[in-house]
């Protein structure tokens, strides 16, 4: 049943003409070039990059400072609503700064410079992916702060069995922030999965996902699997394998 | 007419023929005018290169909505994403009943939107709209309830029907 204020509502944010036509020129463009080797081809400059990435950095930022505010003396890591879980803590990890920024001086690589596999990504960092072996890891962006000494990556991970998005954020020698991680609005996880030597992963379910929240190699990693025996499945699979535990 | 011009002048004619549903649907999940835009574009050229050829222009236009909502979701799993330009929702938030009502259907959870996206706007029934998600009419039926009761709440009574 059709709905008059709704319909309203949606045809309010449509473009122009003028920015309909622009975006056509784009898409032909785009189709023109060969399929294998097709990009995107984008209305992200290079400064809209640095302010969603510094948009970001400050509400990390504010979020943490809301939720390490009180008694919290560690302030990095992962907080379950006020409380914080125990994680490795997060150490800087091996990273190639100088080289990369050489390479890639606005610190970021997403878009159409993507890393296509975990190969590229060391060589062009020094940086070793956990699971990196045991895992498919394509798409993988990364953007790294100089003045904050940080990082954050994307990567699309898969198995034989699904594929899924895994973010993560690290530091880099010489930081500087004092508090960095994820907070999470939930108080309690939904499943703590313990697994290599007793480490512990954090699941946690929202909408149509679950975020999976763990540790490897200094990275503070977040999974997202969809929100289903199958996806949490997959969730432990790919937390087994970034931490080395063996195929079942 | 050479052989690319012609798939140029047929990925146009597609574009003409569904710009404004995939924008809508894009932008109901994206919330911002630079993120629709790549999604826009992507799905348009998924259907540019789906092998299968479309039944009808319905089949057409219901593919791409389901394409792009899928597309989106993917996209916001993606953290880094989640931006939200200041001068969109400047541009969107001009006083009135149509900005508060975009507001609440913004709002709401993603899985609730392709649902009523295609009921409220495109008029598709719930069988209709089942067959095209996937999932069981009664799934679809409960999605549209919660997200009437969802915007009943936000806009402090019931929506005008037409």
């Amino acid at each position: 049943m059709k709905n008059r204020e709704i319909r309203a509502a949606y045809d309010r944010t449509l473009p122009s003409d003028e920015t309909k036509e622009e975006l056509l020129q784009r898409l032909l463009a785009a189709a023109s070039e060969p399929r294998e080797e097709r990009k995107m081809i984008t209305m992200k400059t290079i400064k809209k990059r640095y302010i969603v990435l510094a948009a970001a950095l400050i509400a990390l930022a504010l979020s943490c400072t809301a939720m390490a505010s009180g008694v919290l003396g560690e302030t990095f890591g992962l907080w379950l609503g006020d409380r914080k879980v125990a994680l490795d803590e997060l150490t800087p990890v091996a990273f190639d700064l100088e080289g990369f920024l050489a390479e890639y001086p606005t610190g970021v690589a997403d878009q159409d410079r993507v890393f296509r596999d975990a190969g590229s990504f060391t060589q062009a960092t020094g940086m070793t992916l956990p699971g990196a072996e045991e895992l498919q890891m394509t798409d993988i962006l990364l953007s790294v702060s100089n003045r904050w000494r940080t990082g954050h990556i994307s990567i699309t991970v898969g198995t034989e069995n699904g594929e899924a998005i895994m973010n993560g954020m690290f530091l880099l020698e010489g930081h500087t922030q004092e508090m960095y991680g994820y907070g999470v609005k939930a108080r309690r996880a939904d499943e703590v999965y313990e697994y290599a030597e007793g480490r512990r992963a954090y699941f946690i379910k929202e909408d149509e996902v679950i975020r999976v929240y763990f540790m490897e190699s200094g990275v503070m990693f977040q999974l997202t699997v969809e929100n289903s025996r199958s996806g949490k499945e997959l969730g432990k699979e790919i937390v087994d394998r970034m931490a080395g535990v063996p195929k079942a | 007419m050479d052989a690319s011009q012609r798939m140029g002048q047929e990925l146009a004619d597609l574009y003409h023929r569904h710009v404004d549903t995939v924008w809508r649907v894009c932008y109901s999940f994206m919330k911002n005018r630079v993120d629709t835009e790549d999604m826009v574009q992507e799905a348009f050229l998924r259907a540019y290169y789906v092998d299968k050829p479309f039944q009808s222009e319905e089949h057409e236009k219901a593919w791409l909505i389901v394409t792009a909502s899928n597309l989106c979701k993917d996209a916001l799993k993606r953290a880094w994403r989640r931006d939200e330009p200041l001068e969109d929702h400047l541009e969107l938030a001009a006083p009135g009943r149509d900005a508060q009502v975009l507001e609440a259907v913004l709002a709401l959870p993603e899985r609730y939107k392709t649902a009523v996206y295609l009921y409220y706007y495109e008029g598709y029934s719930l069988k209709e709209i089942a067959s095209m998600l996937g999932c069981p009419q009664a799934t679809v039926r409960t999605r549209l309830a919660r997200a009437r009761k969802q915007l009943k709440q936000m806009l402090g009574g019931e929506l005008d029907e037409e």
